[in-house]
């Protein structure tokens, strides 16, 4: 599924993401196949998502949360 | 000797850095780039030593030129020791540049800073258990209130003049990112004990900040504090220190004589001192602080957050909220703010529609001009035409730039309550960096147009420009003034009196004429200041391009406002 369509509170963790563009990005923040991420809140009118993945938080924009793969824990 | 300070983006090495940086810090370039560092002269138990502030980095594997030019860097140069600095609150993270820093055959000291928000997040860091495996020395430090600092380089010269031989170092295969990721965790999950976390009202703040209805609320609030306050001192400081700025001028000239060509050559001097100075204390002054005080505190990347869908419409994403800000104030500091987005397309689509934006230099136009002639409806009507320009443009460039960002990708840091020196000194920097880009253009322009005034060119200005006055239906004498508000916009307000020869502009001109006029200056090329600035962060090409593109957009909107002027007034 996609980190984009997670609810709030849940704990996902990540599988993979989707186009090379976006997964050095990621990588070059830290942001690593098999974290743990939590959806923490969701901005509104399309809006990005603030998910907690290694004890700190971070706003991940619509488009970037649709190109990561997660599953449920 | 040389220390260099090396960390992830948010450690506080910046903070670091400015707890012991002296006013004379300067900013380098990496030879042959524009990937700045900056460099001071620091005294360590009476010994002075440069230290260098390295960009901050998440890996030294160069996924940007940024992260490139700092790998280099440490490996080519003479750099005698380094202190990485750590985030004591997410070690995990910071450990995985450490780790890549480890086979680099220099002297290495890890300072794990924020201990304090790592033991209000209730995390025990076993610090001599992991100097000892990793090799290196690993010392405490709190840079936001100078804890830890003196210790820090203390043991960093030591290191550096090799008293302290250092012990063996953890040897890993880390070739690839996702091995010291995995290393990095590791470590920390070895080395850092989660205990008791404390909550405190920091972790409220965001259900407030970050609220669907209340953050906006508070968002507008504060932006609106954040304005009052900047344009209060502003207009405080502005008016004496204008007066004895003209006052010492005319003391200057009147020996002279102002008809003389030396006196003409000493006025546009003066004047463009002037400018330089009237841009500077005012605006850019007040805004960098008020800006550095944002930035400080954390608040901007909640910003961020709340604006980014909003900025999508614009082709743009939540962090380019920033320059839009800080456009109102002035450009420059705009301008000067896209440096923090991660994209080359971006930060060329951010400062181009921030130089729309306008600035109180043009606020004073649309008031001098539009709201006391016409009323405060068509100065509204200018400022929400604005916003519909910005817009269409903002699509317009996103398109034709085949966007490929993917989007926000941004760290929300901790709240954290800001230092003055820090603020201080980041605002003290930046205007010493815009001082010695934008004034010599500045005072050079301006003794240049006075001397041309001198031999009676304005006719010829004024012709130059007449093909622009000719189609927007304005007065063939308004040419020079649009000319001399390159320098300084609210100087096409000033000039335009000299050179109607009147200060009613109401009986000089129609009212369909100070609209276009107003709306010609609002957009067409960003000031001088602004034009060095955009000089410095895009590069020649993109500051010509950004010019190119306002004139056009300048001659359409008002175009536009001409024949919707025509029907409304």
């Amino acid at each position: 599924m996609r980190l984009l369509d997670v609810e709030i509170g849940h704990k996902v963790r990540v599988v993979g993401f989707e186009g090379s563009g976006l997964n050095s990005r990621l990588l070059r923040v830290g942001v690593y196949p098999g974290d743990e991420m939590t959806v923490m809140r969701r901005a509104p009118i399309g809006g990005p998502l603030l998910v907690s993945v290694g004890g700190r938080e971070m706003a991940l924009g619509r488009r970037v949360a649709a190109r990561i793969r997660v599953e449920e824990l | 000797m040389r220390v260099a300070l090396i960390g992830r983006p948010n450690c506080g090495k910046s903070t670091l850095f400015n707890q012991v940086a002296g006013y004379k810090a300067q900013t380098g370039n990496f030879h042959g780039t524009t990937v700045t560092f900056m460099e001071s002269k620091v005294r360590v138990a009476g010994e002075v030593i440069d230290l260098v502030d390295l960009p901050g980095t998440y890996a030294l594997e160069a996924s940007s030129p940024a992260e490139a030019e700092v790998a280099n860097y440490l490996n080519t140069r003479d750099v005698d020791a380094i202190i990485n600095v750590a985030d004591g609150s997410r070690l995990a993270e910071s450990l995985e540049l450490t780790l890549e820093l480890l086979p680099i055959r220099k002297p290495l000291l890890l300072a794990v800073n924020m201990i304090d928000e790592a033991a209000r997040l209730g995390l025990q860091i076993d610090g001599p258990g992991l100097a000892s495996k990793l090799g290196v020395q690993v010392l405490p430090l709190v840079a936001s209130k100078g804890r830890g600092v003196k210790n820090v380089f203390l043991a960093a010269r030591e290191l550096a003049r090799g008293k302290r031989s250092e012990g063996t170092r953890m040897n890993i295969d880390c070739g690839e990112a996702l091995a010291r990721h995995t290393a990095a965790a590791e470590l920390a999950s070895q080395f850092v004990t989660q205990g008791q976390r404390k909550t405190s009202w920091r972790d409220r703040l965001d259900d407030v900040f970050l609220h669907p209805v209340w953050g906006y609320a508070a968002l507008i609030t504060i932006l609106l504090l954040f304005f009052t306050l900047v344009y209060g001192l502003g207009r405080l400081i502005e008016p004496p220190l204008l007066l004895v700025l003209q006052r010492a001028s005319t003391a200057l000239i009147q020996p002279l004589g102002l008809n003389s060509l030396f006196g003409t050559l000493v006025n546009g001097t003066l004047q463009g001192i002037t400018a330089g100075t009237a841009i500077v204390l005012p605006y850019l002054l007040p805004f960098l602080l008020g800006m550095g005080l944002m930035e400080d505190t954390g608040y901007l990347p909640r910003v961020a957050f709340l604006m980014d869908a909003l900025m999508h419409r614009i082709g743009l994403h939540g962090k380019a909220i920033v320059p839009f800000i800080l456009g109102y104030g002035c450009n420059v500091p705009a301008v000067m703010s896209t440096r923090t987005l991660e994209e080359p397309g971006d930060r060329y689509r951010a400062a181009a529609l921030a130089t729309l934006v306008p600035c109180s230099a043009r606020l004073a136009v649309v008031f001098g001009l539009v709201a006391f002639y016409l009323g405060p409806a068509p100065a509204l009507l200018l400022y929400i035409f604005n916003l519909f320009v910005i817009a269409v443009t903002g699509r317009i460039l996103s398109r034709l730039q085949h966007d490929d960002s993917p989007g926000l990708i941004l760290e929300m840091p901790p709240y954290r309550a800001p230092t003055a020196r820090a603020v201080f000194n980041k605002a003290w920097f930046r205007i010493r960096e815009f001082v010695v880009e934008a004034w010599p253009a500045l005072i050079g322009g301006s003794a240049a147009l006075a001397l041309l005034s001198y031999f009676r060119l304005d006719g010829f200005f004024n012709l130059l420009v007449r093909p622009i006055t000719w189609m927007l239906g304005l007065p063939s004498a308004t040419g020079l003034p649009l000319i001399f508000g390159v320098l300084r916009k609210e100087l096409s307000l000033v000039m335009l009196g000299q050179a109607l020869g009147t200060l009613n502009f109401g009986a000089a001109m129609t009212p369909v004429q100070l609209f276009t006029f107003t709306v010609f200056v609002v957009f067409y090329i960003p000031c001088t200041a602004t034009l060095m600035v955009l000089r410095r962060e895009l590069g020649t090409k993109g500051m010509l391009s950004i010019s190119g593109i306002t004139i056009a957009i300048a001659l359409l909107a008002a175009l536009l406002a001409r024949a919707v002027a025509a029907v409304l007034l």
